[in-house]
């Protein structure tokens, strides 16, 4: 068994009267890639930006890597945990490679001092990956919706954090696009934790190492994929019934 | 752009600007002027206008700085030191400085009560538009309309209640129209040296302006303290603001119209709009001053004038682009 990279405990989170999480438990091992699922409005983004320390739950606690939040300085837990929002934007028209080297800069602090030796060559390895050697000059804002949506992930990852939180990445991919996404999130897991908020099932299915299930504010199932997407609490949740096929030996969730 | 471009833009307008004035030389008297040092029009040049031209750059170069560094923190392309209410704030405060008789001599008092006054202005300005819980872009904008309100009528105020002679009571008005003043080469010393130190630690923000568009989350995400950052820069901006001020009285719009153009010229990363849009600032002032001296001789137009009738078309401008977006 992998140490954990992320656990939390009763997360609670109320925004008015309404608790958006409400005794949200999870433990993420090391090194895999996880996938959240679940219904519209079940509380995934608000989950992970709890586990992200972007917002500051009402109760309960989330540990990073074994750490309690009060082990961890500004800066360091800015290096080790990457969020990358569901609509990721910037208010400044920036071009693709200054987003990069920001993203370089993730957790090194970003202060007179800091900003001298935060000049990091570009990840040849990552910009090709996501196809974007061709774009590193173009402003963000005219990119579409696909070139955006890769050029935000590089800027997430670029740091290589010891943990991604990733909400809806792939939403605006096209198929191809969204499969290599995939694809590279699956390598990313060889040493990154990658928890990815997904909406289609079957992606789950082809890439995820385990799926966190969440329902109504809470974790409900979390385990091996196979195992949670056969399970008929999924049905139960999702309210649809679900043909489970095999394509290619592969599990394949279809809709009746 | 490379130095010597930026030296070669620095030497023209200071020229144009040092040319024009009340009686504008022909080139052939200019020359005479400057190879003559001791004949009267050349004392005019180089111990008036030299030193208030170079003034008018610092001024420019504050008011251009503050605009980016508020617009950068409000993430509002409408943010700006006058529309904030920054510098009218700091007028109030260089207002009870001139006015009232003080513990402190009044070099010292001025930039410092100046500075108060900016710094708790924006202050107030920002709490109320939280307050209110307006949308971000209009909210700021109503509450710096308010507070700009009620800090002109405590300037008047002032002025009616405190002012017995008429010396003060002059420096005041012209401060409320704006109008560079005639410095002396060690009072321009030291405007020149707050003004380069007001652009070194408005630098160090740079990096940290660029996260912050990226949103407050990711922002926090990559290790910003957002809220102490905010702070700061809120802090930095009031002073330059002061410091343009002290010297330069109410300047409209200079703040709000050159980020913008600078933003479309070189980009939006701060590593080069904030130096951009200080040299730009400071250029177009230098020309702007310039005009105010040789529009209507021998008059000269108040320069907050100038710079509302060019600069208020452009804000209409970027409100109705703001309202389409």
């Amino acid at each position: 068994m992998s140490p954990l990279a992320l656990e939390a405990d009763g997360l609670r989170v109320v925004r008015g009267r309404r608790a958006i999480l409400d005794g949200f438990d999870v433990a993420v091992p090391s090194h895999r890639l996880v996938a959240m699922i679940g219904p519209n409005g079940a509380g995934k983004t608000t989950a992970l930006r709890a586990l992200a320390a972007v917002e500051a739950p009402d109760a309960g606690r989330v540990r990073w890597l074994g750490r309690d939040a009060a082990a961890w300085d500004r800066r360091s837990l800015a290096r080790a945990v990457s969020y990358l929002p569901q609509q990721f934007r910037s208010h400044w028209d920036l071009s693709v490679a200054e987003l990069i080297a920001l993203g370089a800069a993730r957790g090194r602090g970003f202060g007179w001092l800091d900003g001298l030796h935060a000049s990091v060559a570009p990840d040849l390895a990552l910009t090709q990956a996501l196809e974007l050697e061709a774009l590193m000059t173009r402003r963000f804002a005219s990119l579409s919706a696909g070139e955006q949506a890769r050029a935000a992930f590089a800027m997430a990852t670029v740091s290589h954090p010891a943990i991604l939180l990733a909400d809806e990445p792939a939403a605006s991919l096209d198929v191809a696009h969204q499969l290599r996404l995939m694809a590279l999130m699956r390598r990313l897991a060889g040493d990154t934790t990658v928890v990815v908020v997904l909406h289609d099932l079957n992606l789950a299915a082809r890439f995820a190492d385990e799926v966190i299930l969440v329902a109504a504010g809470k974790c409900r199932l979390a385990g091996p994929t196979e195992t949670i997407l056969e399970s008929l609490e999924l049905d139960e949740i999702f309210e649809t019934r679900f043909e489970r096929l095999s394509v290619n030996g592969r599990l394949h969730l279809a809709p009746r | 752009m490379t130095a010597a471009k930026l030296a070669a833009a620095f030497v023209v307008c200071a020229l144009g600007a040092i040319w024009l004035g009340a009686d504008i030389p022909s080139p052939g008297a200019l020359l005479h002027a400057v190879t003559h040092p001791q004949e009267p029009f050349s004392v005019l040049l180089l111990s008036w206008r030299a030193p208030r031209v170079l003034a008018a750059f610092c001024v420019g170069a504050c008011l251009g700085l503050a605009g980016a560094v508020f617009q950068g923190v409000f993430r509002n392309p409408l943010a700006e030191p006058y529309l904030l209410g920054s510098a009218g704030g700091a007028a109030v405060g260089a207002t009870i400085a001139i006015l009232l008789p003080l513990p402190l001599a009044q070099a010292v008092a001025l930039p410092l009560f100046a500075f108060a006054g900016a710094w708790g202005a924006t202050i107030l300005v920002v709490l109320t538009a939280r307050l209110a819980g307006v949308g971000e872009a209009s909210g700021l904008l109503l509450a710096g309309i308010g507070v700009a309100a009620v800090l002109a009528a405590l300037r008047s105020l002032l002025l009616l209640a405190l002012s017995d002679e008429t010396v003060s009571l002059q420096v005041v008005l012209s401060w409320t129209l704006g109008g560079i003043q005639t410095p002396f080469w060690d009072e321009l010393a030291v405007l020149a040296g707050l003004t380069a130190a007001g652009l070194v630690l408005c630098l160090g923000l740079a990096s940290g302006l660029d996260v912050l568009g990226l949103g407050d989350a990711v922002a926090a995400n990559m290790g910003l303290p957002v809220e102490r950052f905010l702070r700061r820069a809120v802090l930095l901006a009031a002073a330059v603001t002061a410091v343009a001020v002290c010297w330069g009285g109410l300047v409209a719009f200079v703040g709000l119209v050159v980020p913008h153009v600078m933003r479309w010229r070189f980009g939006a990363a701060h590593r080069q709009l904030l130096p951009a849009s200080a040299f730009a600032g400071g250029c177009l002032l230098m020309l702007l001053d310039g005009a105010a001296r040789a529009l209507l001789p021998p008059a000269e137009i108040p320069l907050g004038l100038i710079t509302a009738l060019l600069g208020g078309p452009f804000f209409l401008l970027l409100l109705a682009r703001e309202a389409r977006r």
